[in-house]
């Protein structure tokens, strides 16, 4: 080894404080973007994944009144092509205990076939419309819980009643939305309307939820359904472009994610900084010594480097003079080692 | 005839101060001859480090020629003057400057790294074992008193064995008996080395055991007188 790497070596094995923060500065501002990163990619890849679950068919009619003759039409359409088309119907209501407790829920009316895609897990592991048959309904532990029901008692939804059969354990298209009204009851389609809540001016969701058969892709599905629907109030999404608000909420936290690790990375660079620049600062006696010694660089010292006045030669001799009790070569400020 | 080995002539610094010039040495004339010890007596204040500190081309002068060994310091590139630092000069500073990240003997090894001397760590050990720190290489100087210190720095600005050897103050920061023993090792290695010896100092009885002292006053030189008799 030659001189210059050798001091180097020795000059680093000193202030290894030094190199171990600037490493862990550098590490920790790229871990925190890498993880951010991968963060945002394995959301866009799950979503990707499940996009099917999460609309609950290739396709998804959306309105906010019942589908009217057009909707129904183009829906037809699709089913004499093969397709299979499932309708749920959705709102919020006031579900009661026996023992008069209320509490808000979503309620959830699904016709036979639901769901297309995804499992809908139910305790006791028994399909949906044996549950919901004959005045059943299942309903999210949370509702239980709250209302002081178990399985087998009975629950109020509007006029009608109903007897809680199961719970539901993981329904796949109930989306992560961040607002949910309350937790979920499923009732039979049919025994929706005995319970009095559709009425004129409800809040009710209908959506139809198709599943296509192998030759149509999604896309153009999608463009013919929208084509035939030429109410606007008629939302038709496929699966891939599903879920729009869950995107633009990921992607914005992956956003907001990446730039809080960037002010990481810029505040570890400021970190890094200080630490050279004090390192460097450190080592300027360091330096003016080697060089006093006889170390070639394209840098002349200065006497007054050598012998600690760094800032102001003129003002470090200026002082000797004017008072001559004073010491005209100060000590050098003694380095932590 | 005397061969002198350094020869400074009407050396003059000027340093800007405050929106004027300010003289720190005015017109000072020098001669120091191979093997002869000079101690550059003086207040504080009256320019005599900065002089030792021209001399090793730590700074230029305003005007004036300084030659050390038959080269004219004050012409010297950047190269050449790293050059003529290793092979001619060592230099003891008051206050020790050993890098404090170096052990004693990387820290007397590190001339002997710059010059590309082989076998730097025997040399080292040799050299701390001259100056009586032998089992002291491993220790980095806060470990180390005031006067060991010292001692390392003599072993540092010996190791290339430099015909000329320059101290600024070396006793300045230690008491009266660590401070003779550096005062010897100095000497000692004049009389045995023939080591030019130019030494600045506060201390009287120092600048005594010099061949000649050369009084410096605001700048200027004040005086010189010869030592009467050899010190037995």
């Amino acid at each position: 080894m030659t001189a210059a790497p050798r001091l180097a070596w020795r000059q680093a094995r000193g202030a290894w404080r030094h190199f171990v923060l600037l490493a862990a500065c550098v590490a920790l501002g790229v871990a925190a973007l890498v993880a951010v990163g991968s963060f945002a990619t394995t959301l866009d890849r799950t979503l990707a994944r499940e996009a099917k679950a999460l609309t609950g068919g290739d396709l998804e009619v959306r309105a906010a009144r019942p589908l009217d003759g057009e909707s129904v039409a183009a829906l037809a359409e699709l089913s004499a092509k093969g397709a299979f088309v499932v309708r749920v119907r959705e709102l919020a209501a006031m579900a009661r205990g026996a023992d008069g407790r209320a509490l808000l829920v979503e309620v959830k009316a699904p016709d036979a076939g639901y769901p297309l895609y995804g499992r809908l897990e139910l305790a006791p592991p028994t399909p949906l419309a044996a549950l919901l048959a004959d005045g059943g309904a299942v309903a999210q532990r949370e509702t239980l819980d709250r209302l002081g029901l178990r399985v087998g008692d009975r629950l109020a939804l509007g006029a009608a009643s109903f007897t809680v059969r199961g719970i539901v354990e993981r329904e796949p298209d109930r989306s992560a939305s961040l607002v949910t009204l309350g937790p979920r009851v499923f009732v039979a389609g049919d025994a929706l309307e005995g319970t009095g809540l559709v009425q004129v001016g409800s809040r009710v969701r209908y959506r139809a939820l198709v599943r296509l058969p192998e030759p149509l892709a999604a896309r153009d599905a999608r463009e013919a359904l929208a084509r035939h629907i030429a109410d606007p109030g008629v939302r038709v999404a496929s699966y891939d472009e599903a879920q729009p608000g869950l995107r633009r909420f990921f992607s914005q936290l992956a956003s907001y994610l990446g730039l809080v690790g960037l002010a990481s990375l810029l505040v570890g660079g400021i970190g890094v900084a200080s630490s050279v620049a004090t390192f460097v600062r450190r080592q300027a006696p360091t330096i003016a010594t080697l060089k006093a010694l006889g170390a070639d660089s394209g840098t002349r010292p200065t006497f007054m480097e050598v012998t600690g006045h760094f800032d102001d030669p003129a003002a470090a001799t200026c002082r000797a003079v004017a008072d001559p009790d004073a010491d005209p070569e100060p000590a050098i400020t003694p380095l932590a080692p | 005839m005397t061969r002198m080995l350094v020869s400074i002539r009407a050396l003059t610094l000027r340093l800007p101060s405050g929106g004027r010039l300010l003289t720190v040495l005015d017109d000072v004339s020098l001669d120091v001859a191979a093997g002869e010890t000079v101690a550059v007596a003086g207040p504080s204040g009256s320019g005599k480090s900065t002089l030792l500190g021209l001399v090793a081309g730590l700074d230029t002068p305003t005007s004036g020629t300084i030659v050390v060994a038959g080269a004219e310091v004050t012409r010297l590139g950047e190269s050449a003057l790293a050059r003529f630092r290793r092979e001619t000069l060592g230099y003891v500073f008051q206050s020790y400057h050993l890098i404090p990240t170096l052990t004693a003997a990387e820290n007397v090894a590190v001339p002997l790294d710059l010059a590309g001397a082989p076998g730097p760590a025997a040399r080292a050990a040799e050299l701390l074992a001259g100056v009586g720190l032998a089992d002291r290489g491993h220790h980095y100087p806060a470990q180390l008193s005031g006067g060991e210190q010292q001692r390392v720095a003599l072993a540092r600005a010996m190791a290339l064995d430099p015909p000329l050897l320059l101290a600024d103050e070396p006793t300045g920061n230690l008491d009266s008996t660590t401070g003779a023993v550096i005062v010897d090792l100095l000497f000692a290695w004049n009389r045995e080395r023939g080591t030019t010896l130019l030494l600045v100092t506060h201390d009287g009885a120092l600048a005594e055991r010099a061949d000649r002292v050369v009084a410096l006053r605001d700048g200027r030189v004040a005086g010189e007188r010869r030592r009467a008799a050899p010190v037995p």
